[in-house]
């Protein structure tokens, strides 16, 4: 009978434990069994505790649907901080676009743009189009360093010309969306010229 | 039933006459018959012979010598070994018993080493990613088949134990009866200047 109980005890053992709220939701909204993805934190949680997704942005810009509608960032530099801003990207939201008047004086400068979101949601791309033209310069790649917190992480960079208008748009790729179950997500964009 | 004639031992002595002017012996003729054989009944007054029986038969049943009862069953209680072919049969079932729990044991610790990778009860910050799951999936595996061979090893080792119990060989009797005509019997028989002494008996 002892041998019978210390044999189930260790055998209970050998069985994943993971205490609820121990991971980030992965690609596709996935989580461990018998627990679901949280999109209000986009946490793996048990499923009765789930709230609906919610997103708090830093500015609200919308309709920022088009270069033409984006949202314009203040005076710039040519050579700046960082600009952070805090996005989302709710269902049905085809792209949010942030426009960039390089300023006349700047020559040629460098534009270092990264988008972060969270893997569990619709996965996010940029990409960079000359206003006055509508050509698309440049978009997103894999960056050489990777988050290690649940976000995936993009990069763009691209020379710029001083005097001109850019915009920076943040649109879903159409993948991880869960068949249309979380085809949302909120995300950070952060841009800088130097 | 064979039949032996054992000469256990030969005494050739000089016997002094037995009574005081008897007439001494006599040599044997040659168609005495042979000592191998029993002697026969010797007439009665011969002077060869003697005045009484120059022979006697040690009957042991009449003697106070403790031992075999002639007519009388002997019984031997005793405990058999167990046969090659039990042994290897009880071998076989705990050998197989070992190798299924072996095989638990092994799938045990892969099912640990895989539950220990994906394993938490904090917050750890990362995202639930395919290679977790893997992990997850086989630590389940793993487990599952550890459980079932601990099972059919754990059965197989109760199966050994109620066999050995069960094959254990029991207390066996057996009976001897000695033979009737397995009595010993000595001789003693007169030769030219002493006796010629032996004994024979039937097994």
């Amino acid at each position: 009978m002892r041998v019978a109980v210390l044999s189930s005890v260790l055998l209970a053992a050998c069985t994943p434990e993971i205490a609820t709220g121990s991971y980030f939701c992965g690609p596709d909204s996935t989580c461990p069994e018998g627990q679901a993805c949280n999109p209000a934190d986009h946490t793996c949680t048990l499923a009765g505790i789930r709230k609906p997704f919610e997103c708090e942005a830093d500015l609200d810009a919308e309709p920022d649907d088009s270069p033409a509608l984006g949202y314009t960032l203040g005076i710039l530099e040519c050579t700046m901080l960082p600009v952070v801003i805090a996005g989302c990207m709710f269902i049905d939201d085809p792209a949010d676009w942030v426009r960039l008047p390089i300023p006349a004086d700047c020559g040629t400068v460098e534009i270092d743009a990264r988008i972060s979101y969270p893997v569990a949601f619709q996965q996010l791309g940029l990409s960079l189009i000359d206003t006055t033209s509508g050509v698309e310069l440049a978009t997103d790649e894999e960056c050489v360093f990777q988050s290690e917190s649940g976000d995936d992480l993009r990069c763009l960079a691209a020379s710029l010309t001083g005097g001109v208008t850019y915009a920076i748009g943040v649109s879903p790729t159409g993948d991880g969306d869960c068949d249309g179950d979380c085809a949302f997500n909120r995300y950070t964009l952060r841009a800088q010229l130097k | 039933m064979k039949t032996a004639l054992v000469l256990a031992a030969a005494l050739l002595s000089r016997v002094a006459s037995a009574q005081p002017g008897a007439t001494p012996p006599v040599e044997p003729s040659p168609s005495e018959p042979a000592p191998a054989e029993p002697a026969p009944e010797p007439p009665k007054g011969d002077p060869a012979y003697g005045q009484g029986p120059d022979h006697a038969v040690v009957d042991p049943v009449a003697s106070d010598t403790p031992g075999i009862r002639m007519g009388r069953k002997i019984v031997v209680r005793y405990t058999p070994s167990r046969s090659r072919g039990n042994i290897t049969k009880v071998a076989l079932l705990a050998g197989s018993s070992l190798v299924f729990g072996g095989i638990g044991l092994y799938f045990h610790f892969d099912s640990r080493a895989s539950s220990d990778e994906v394993s938490s009860n904090k917050f750890t910050g990362r995202p639930w990613t395919q290679e977790r799951q893997a992990h997850y999936d086989d630590a389940h595996r793993s487990a599952t088949v550890a459980t079932v061979m601990y099972g059919i090893g754990g059965a197989l080792l109760l199966t050994t134990a109620i066999f050995y119990i069960v094959t254990e060989p029991g207390q066996e009797t057996m009976e001897i009866t000695p033979h009737k005509k397995s009595k010993p019997t000595a001789m003693i028989t007169p030769t030219r200047g002493g006796a010629l002494v032996g004994t024979g008996w039937r097994f």
